[in-house]
């Protein structure tokens, strides 16, 4: 069927903005970077330990934003809390629950992150005093236990909540591709593959996000020579592993439209030769994807130099960064643009200065940043002498 | 200690959520369904702005009974002009209604009856302005002036026009 | 509820007239029943006695929305009706009509300038093929038996009531726009007044007071029929019950929707 670009007149515009595009962005990179912390402290990945720690507060650092764009989109923000007060799990909702996993994921997340720190943050404090010691006081819970059994207590804590913490992001940012692939009247949302798909892509732009940072501060703060070379060799094959998957799924979900001519094929092949070409083709699939892709290979097949290593890693992974921004953009966007009507392409320009403009998607991908730098204040983020003599 | 601290905290959010919940919790919440029941009532109370035909029988009995002879029996008349609500309340005229004596009219009736694809075949449709010229009238002619509003073949019969009528016989009101 | 029963044609007092005057050619007008004409004049009413009158509860009704393809006219009445009796915001509709045109090859090109709300007026210019057929097709709210608007949002602020009626609680929705997504028919759209989730209500609040929705009320030729499938005297059950072919939209999705168009192409989607 030839599309005569008729839309639905409530659908002339696409609905679902910027926001709701870097919504699951934050979230996966929150998903992915716990992974990273799971596997040091659960799985005791050698190789990870130095960025065990790092790990948590980065992921702390984008959870606290992750309702940010939701609450600048909603109509009405100051009823938000109604998603916990009456959620519809009757239904049921997909996005019902989020509000529930999203919160006992990020309780989960800081006491994992007050637990580990416990011993430490006593240490520092005794030297402390007036406002700082306060706050110290406060992320301690007013508690002076710096014996070593309490530290094998928090061990052990640790190791249970990290444990829990595994299943609980991976369903958190699953269920944030179930939000979409339950939405039956959207061909392109509408498959099982969307929440692996999300996983994966979560892992891959949370690797990702960590290994760019690490390096990134590491250089700025002139210590780059502190990096072992074992941890980012590790972390780029585990990027390299989830990468895999995460493209191998994203190509088998248009395949199988495509080769079923599923019903709403006609319309997703136009969308992807017409307006989402570009975005999808060309950046998600040729440059974000096929070159990282490469390059991830030979880094983690190939015996390279410590310095290419320290040099391409952090390319790559901005690439990856972006190819999974782009693939939110895709399917959030791209879902839209397929119009209901199977008849035409909705239209969607972001504007710079607006509610939900790009000016203000910038400003909450930033905010995290500045977050991390904040709380890097608080929490010392790399393995400190206490806990290698531990 | 710690971890007994920790514990509460954990329970403080559970009782903040559970005592939220309590206090945000609409009245009627479960009185038809998981849902706020008085809404139906409420959104079933809202005001009406369009009457029916009968709406306006009380006050403009002669229309009424014209347009009910003619063949714009089934139009509502507020489509035509404009909503009761806007115009008469309790008993009351309140506002002028559009569409007056003397006002020519030609978009209104070619919104209907102009000759466009999809026009269902029993629906009368005239093309314009050759319908004009087809009865030897000048094409600035409106379509009240041959045609009554309210009964639009009033004064044809048999194809042809029984005397232009300039305008209606019948006059409004009480 | 006191005016219980079935909904006749809106001049029907005039019609009976006639009827007893003999000028009436077919007098089945006669069989439907009169519906007390106890609100003809309400428009502010005290709200609490409306209130009280009302039960959602009151399953004994089956209400159904028809439309007949065939008869509409394509003059946007409806329409202006709808956003009028509504209060629904410039650029959003609650129903709209589309003009279906399909030429001799069998492309379909359909459009909705303004949601048809101006009426179709212009002949469609772009069209070099001859064409086969053409027909107008309103469209407005599902009402889905199983709706997937009221699964989806996540606060239970959309809701169907016990006698059918898909509703959105303005005071309690989050506008997170879930619904308005998972809406196979986009008639949903978040209204930039109220910064809620809105829709087509099939006038419930007319309906709850014994009145058509205000859409079929306007409608000139009876493209729009609503009615009570139980009560068999209804227009709607008449032809439901009849041998006429009802197509209901994007069945395979098992949405269930108790929307019927009578006459409607396999095109129209
Ligand atoms: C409460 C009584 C009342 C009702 C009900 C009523 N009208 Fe009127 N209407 C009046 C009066 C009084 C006038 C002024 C009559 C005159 O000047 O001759 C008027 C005038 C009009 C006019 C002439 C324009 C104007 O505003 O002066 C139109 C058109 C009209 N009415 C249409 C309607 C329609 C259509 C309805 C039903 C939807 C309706 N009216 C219902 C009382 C009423
Ligand atoms: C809202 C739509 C609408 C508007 C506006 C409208 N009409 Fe009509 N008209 C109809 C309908 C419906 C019929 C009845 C058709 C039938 O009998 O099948 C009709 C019938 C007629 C007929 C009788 C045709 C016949 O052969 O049966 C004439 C003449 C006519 N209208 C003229 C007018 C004029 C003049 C105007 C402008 C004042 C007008 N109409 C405005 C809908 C409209
Ligand atoms: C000069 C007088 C005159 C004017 C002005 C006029 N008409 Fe007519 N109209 C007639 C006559 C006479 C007939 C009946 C002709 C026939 O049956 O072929 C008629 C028939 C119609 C019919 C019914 C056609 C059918 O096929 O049954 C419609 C609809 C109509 N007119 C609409 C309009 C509209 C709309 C306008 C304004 C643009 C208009 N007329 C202006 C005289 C007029
Ligand atoms: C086809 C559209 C149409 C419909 C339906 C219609 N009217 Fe009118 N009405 C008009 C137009 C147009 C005028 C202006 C008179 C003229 O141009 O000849 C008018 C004028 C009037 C007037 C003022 C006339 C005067 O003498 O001051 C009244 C009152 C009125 N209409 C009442 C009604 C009522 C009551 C109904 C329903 C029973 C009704 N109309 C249905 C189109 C319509």
């Amino acid at each position: 069927m030839e599309l005569l670009n008729y839309v639905y007149p409530n659908d002339i515009h696409a609905h679902w903005s910027l926001m709701i595009v870097i919504y699951p962005y934050i979230t996966g990179v929150v998903a992915g970077a716990f992974i990273v912390s799971a596997l040091a402290h659960v799985f005791h990945v050698k190789a990870l330990q130095p960025v065990a720690k790092f790990a948590l507060i980065f992921a702390l650092s984008w959870a606290l934003f992750v309702t940010a764009p939701l609450l600048n989109h909603l109509g009405h923000p100051e009823r938000a809390l109604n998603m916990l007060f009456t959620p519809n799990f009757v239904g049921p909702s997909m996005m019902s629950g989020f509000g529930y996993i999203y919160m006992s994921y990020s309780i989960l997340l800081i006491f994992e992150i007050l637990v580990i720190y416990r011993y430490e943050l006593t240490v520092m404090k005794q030297s402390m005093s007036g406002a700082k010691r306060l706050l110290y006081d406060l992320l301690t819970l007013g508690t002076n236990d710096a014996t070593q059994e309490s530290r094998k207590r928090d061990h052990k804590v640790a190791f249970v909540l990290a444990a829990i913490g595994i299943p609980l992001a991976c369903t958190l940012h699953g269920y944030v591709g179930f939000i979409f692939g339950a939405v039956k009247s959207v061909d392109w949302w509408f498959t099982p593959l969307m929440p692996i798909i999300f996983l994966l892509s979560a892992s891959v732009s949370g690797i990702a996000g960590m290994i760019l940072f690490y390096i990134g501060i590491k250089k700025i703060t002139g210590k780059i020579h502190e990096i072992p070379t074992e941890t980012i060799k590790t972390m780029v094959q585990l990027l390299w592993a989830f990468f895999i998957f995460d493209f191998l799924f994203e190509m088998i979900e248009i395949a199988v439209h495509a080769y079923g001519g599923t019903e709403g094929w006609h319309v997703i092949k136009a969308a992807l030769s017409g307006p989402l070409y570009f975005s999808f083709w060309t950046m998600q699939v040729k440059i974000l994807s096929v070159i990282p892709f490469i390059a991830l290979m030979i880094l983690s097949l190939k015996n390279v130099s410590r310095n290419t290593l320290l040099l391409v890693a952090p390319i790559v992974s901005f690439m990856l960064l972006a190819q999974v921004l782009f693939m939110r953009w895709n399917v959030v966007i791209g879902g839209q643009v397929m119009a209901k009507s199977e008849r035409g392409f909705a239209v969607f320009h972001p504007q710079f200065w607006e509610k939900e403009g790009i000016a203000v998607t910038i400003v909450m991908l930033v905010a995290p940043i500045v977050t991390l730098w904040v709380l890097s204040k608080i929490f010392p983020l790399w393995e400190s002498k206490i806990d290698k003599e531990f | 200690m710690f971890y007994f601290r920790l514990v509460l905290l954990l329970v403080g959010i559970v009782i903040l959520i559970v005592v939220g919940r309590m206090i945000f919790l609409p009245d009627s919440w479960g009185q038809y369904g998981y849902y706020r029941g008085a809404y139906i009532h409420e959104e079933a109370a809202k005001n009406l702005v369009y009457g029916t035909n009968d709406s306006c029988k009380e006050c403009h009995k002669e229309i009424y009974d014209l347009k009910l002879q003619g063949h714009h029996q089934r139009l509502s008349c507020e489509i035509c002009h404009a909503p009761v609500g806007e115009h008469a309340q309790n008993g009351e005229k309140i506002a002028d209604m559009p569409r007056k004596l003397g006002e020519p009219q030609v978009d209104l009736c070619l919104k209907c009856h102009i000759k466009v694809e999809g026009k269902p075949e029993k629906f009368p449709v005239i093309e314009y302005p050759k319908h004009l010229s087809d009865q030897n009238v000048k094409v600035t002619h409106t379509c009240d002036q041959c045609h009554t509003v309210h009964a639009p073949l009033e004064n044809i019969e048999r194809g042809r026009t029984k005397g232009v009528t300039l305008k209606m016989e019948v006059s409004g009101g009480n | 509820m006191e005016i219980d029963q079935g909904f006749i044609d809106k001049d029907r007092r005039g019609f009976i007239e006639k009827v007893l005057r003999g000028s009436l050619k077919g007098s089945l007008l006669l069989l439907i029943p009169m519906h007390s004409d106890l609100f003809a004049q309400v428009l502010n009413e005290e709200k609490d006695k409306i209130i009280s009158l009302i039960d959602p509860k009151d399953t004994r009704k089956n209400y159904a929305f028809m439309v007949d393809v065939g008869a509409c006219i394509g003059c946007g009445s409806c329409c202006v009706a709808d956003r009028k009796e509504n209060h629904v915001p410039e650029g959003s509709y609650r129903t709209w009509v589309e003009r279906y045109v399909i030429d001799i090859y069998n492309t379909v090109y359909v459009d909705a300038p303004n949601g048809g709300e101006d009426g179709y007026t212009h002949m469609r210019e772009d069209i070099k093929e001859p064409i086969k057929n053409a027909f107008y097709v309103p469209k407005l709210c599902n009402m889905c038996q199983e709706p997937s608007c009221v699964q989806v949002c996540p606060v239970a602020a959309t809701f169907k009531t016990p006698d059918g009626f898909v509703l959105v609680d303005s005071t309690h929705c989050v506008a997170c726009g879930y619904c308005v997504q998972a809406c196979p028919y986009g008639v949903r759209f978040i209204n930039n007044e109220t910064h809620t989730a809105d829709k087509c209500t099939w006038c419930y609040h007319r309906v709850s007071k014994g009145k058509l929705p205000a859409c079929v009320n306007a409608c000139p030729t009876g493209a729009r029929k609503f009615g009570d499938l139980n009560d068999p005297n209804s227009e709607v059950a008449k032809i439901y019950n009849s041998k006429k072919i009802l197509k209901v939209l994007k069945k395979q999705l098992g949405n269930e929707p108790v929307l019927y168009y009578l006459g409607a192409n396999e095109e129209v989607i």
